[in-house]
């Protein structure tokens, strides 16, 4: 149990059970289904898959960014509040303040016509509910552009998004980040738009901005490269559910759960000098017409008669790890 | 000496910007440098990375050699004949059945309402005249080929998913049996498990065919995987070219060093920590500085960087750098 009052919470995002369906034509998709894991104060969470496997869904909906088409199930805790059971407005109090996002794409997440100081100045008026003076609004931006490495800061700040490169972009919106001050900050491919020089540089500061600052964070990628730079513990989604969770570590070098251990394998690494990849069969499932039984089945190389008819559930196999599998049935 | 399949002659290619009416009558008319002085030869039965960052020109010079777009200067030549010059449309179709190319998204190059039957068929149409059966025999050949079902042949082209398009996109360009093939990113736009299995395919029906390729993308590991050699490419010019033992063993640019160490490995004790390029200097092809292309992020430039251009020159055989300081 929580134990609210007496000690400060160790946690402090809690996702229990949460699931996100959508109604479409086709059917109704479940996009996350039932997926339950907790941030600690200072963690670096990583939400790592494949396409179309709810980790940027399941981002969406702790920011409650979802329109009417979905639904929404289970709780989602920001400390003591129940974000599910939020209006728009309630939310809005939250946006930029308590909880921030980073986007895939820094070209369509700041505003082309407005400069950058004045969507610095407006995170602050947010914040501090009062506009600030033109020089406070200098020093200060001067001030967040130089902790994520920006040379020329008071150029910077007069400059329009497009006067800038991607890798600049995104450093505006980590600044921003920054200026929020939020309890949670969520980054959503935060380098996967970048070229891989720029990719390093951004990683990098990301990197030394959790050392600096302390914030928790839950970064969502694709890319094994960047979580094993930055994240503490991961949690592996496959078509809506997390089938392995645990600290980074522990999944590289003893992955329990096959699709874990099947990524790792196929990822071409710098050293490759193979003539042959390791490859996991078949494609990953279309949600809309996902198989009984457990959803890696089909491409599971120790697939069990039972896979086909029940999902299993996530059990604990080690300090922090947990796997759904039936191989680790306890 | 081997004669090269494909050679690429002093290329250029500049696009020029339209500018608002004033400046195109006061002359002021500025152009995008997208490929400075390229000269590359692709030899017979290899495969060629083309390595560079977005905007490097890359992509460009994959659809010049295809004959999509038109040099400003220079020329390709294929088997020593130059394809700008060819005249007789019977010639050209000749040459086409020979090159082909895979780009990158294979949701926008395969029409969603066509049957895989419809547009596997499409090239032998236009290239053959056979009869039904021959055609389904062919057709049956080339699914199993790439481990498709030929029971899948009635279905809606938009109805596969990434990987299998991306199948599909790579037999459509193999169908005429071309003996070169351009594949722009044809991986960049794919999951990891499946991206695995369309560099094997990749690598398969690279032995199976004796394909000479030019292979274009971003990420030097994928370009390992599949490339004899590796030619570097920033802004437009080629920064260091070489065997892909050379360029992972003994990288001489400045540009191809920082690109290694920019690799991110899984494993997080073995990412490379010294990383030397100095990033986020915004690029643009529109002002590329006079002398080095490479002198804004070079931490090791002097005076004569700034002034002159570094040509490509030959440091042991086969491996040629374009940088003063190697």
């Amino acid at each position: 149990m929580d134990q609210m009052g007496k000690t400060p919470m160790e946690w402090i995002l809690k996702v229990e059970d949460l699931k996100v369906y959508f109604n479409t034509l086709g059917g109704v998709v479940k996009a996350v289904d039932g997926v339950s894991f907790n941030v600690k104060k200072e963690e670096l969470f990583g939400l790592v898959g494949e396409s179309g496997c709810g980790k940027s869904t399941t981002a969406f909906s702790i920011m409650r960014l979802l329109d009417d088409t979905s639904i929404l199930y289970g709780k989602i805790l920001l400390g003591d509040k129940e974000l599910v059971k939020f209006s728009k407005r309630q939310m809005r109090r939250l946006w930029g303040n308590k909880l921030y996002m980073i986007f895939q794409d820094p070209m369509t997440s700041l505003n082309p016509v407005m400069r950058v100081k004045d969507q610095i100045a407006e995170i602050f008026r947010r914040k501090e509910g009062r506009a600030l003076k033109v020089n406070d609004i200098i020093e200060k931006g001067c001030n967040l552009l130089e902790q994520v490495e920006i040379p020329d800061s008071v150029r910077v700040l007069n400059q329009y998004p497009h006067q800038l490169s991607g890798g600049m972009k995104q450093r505006v919106m980590i600044a921003m980040g920054l200026a929020t001050n939020p309890d949670l900050l969520l980054l959503d491919e935060p380098t996967t738009a970048l070229d891989s020089t720029v990719q390093f540089k951004i990683v990098e500061l990301l990197l030394g901005l959790k050392k600096k600052y302390r914030m928790s964070q839950i970064i969502i990628t694709h890319d094994f490269g960047v979580a094993a730079k930055l994240c503490d513990r991961i949690a592996v989604m496959y078509a809506g559910k997390i089938v392995e969770q645990g600290k980074y570590v522990t999944l590289l070098h003893e992955p329990a759960h096959p699709y874990t251990k099947g990524l790792f394998k196929c990822i071409i690494t710098k050293d490759q000098e193979k003539d042959y990849l390791e490859t996991m069969k078949g494609y990953l499932p279309s949600l809309y017409e996902l198989p009984s039984g457990c959803y890696f089945a089909d491409r599971c190389p120790v697939v069990l008669p039972i896979c086909r008819n029940e999902m299993p559930v996530l059990v604990e196999v080690g300090s922090e790890h947990f796997v759904a599998c039936h191989l680790f049935r306890s | 000496m081997l004669s090269p399949f494909i050679e690429i002659v002093n290329l250029n290619k500049h696009y020029p910007l339209s500018l608002g009416i004033i400046d195109r009558f006061a002359g002021d008319v500025k152009t995008i440098k997208a490929l400075n002085g390229i000269n590359l030869n692709i030899f017979k039965g290899e495969t060629l990375g083309l390595v560079g960052e977005s905007g490097c020109g890359k992509s460009t010079l994959g659809r010049i050699v295809m004959g999509i777009e038109t040099p400003t200067e220079g020329f390709v030549k294929v088997e020593g004949k130059r394809i700008d010059e060819l005249k007789s449309k019977h010639e050209i179709k000749a040459i086409r059945k020979r090159i082909q190319m895979v780009f990158q998204n294979p949701a926008s190059t395969l029409d969603p309402r066509m049957t895989l039957h419809q547009v596997l068929s499409e090239p032998f149409s236009i290239h053959y005249n056979l009869t039904r059966n021959e055609l389904d025999k062919r057709i049956e050949g080339l699914l199993e080929k790439v481990g498709l079902h030929y029971g899948d042949r009635k279905k809606l082209s938009g109805e596969f998913s990434d990987g299998q398009k991306q199948r599909i996109a790579l037999i459509r360009a193999l169908s005429l049996e071309p003996e070169f093939i351009v594949a722009d990113e044809p991986v960049s736009a794919l999951d990891v498990s499946v991206q695995a299995q369309i560099l094997n395919l990749m690598k398969q029906l690279q032995k199976e065919m004796h394909l000479t390729m030019l292979f274009i993308s971003h990420d030097l590991k994928i370009v390992r995987f599949l490339s004899d050699r590796i030619a570097v490419i920033y802004l437009g010019k080629i920064v260091e070219l070489g065997s892909t033992e050379v360029i992972f063993k003994n990288p001489c640019h400045p540009y191809t060093q920082g690109l290694l160490s920019s690799i991110l490995d899984i494993d997080p004790g073995l990412t490379n920590h010294q990383f030397r390029i100095k990033a986020d200097v915004p690029l643009s092809q529109l002002n590329i500085p006079e002398g080095c292309v490479f002198q804004m992020k070079c931490y090791s430039t002097n005076d004569r960087c700034k002034k002159e251009s570094p040509e490509l020159r030959e440091l042991t055989r086969g491996h040629s750098v374009a940088c003063f300081e190697s």
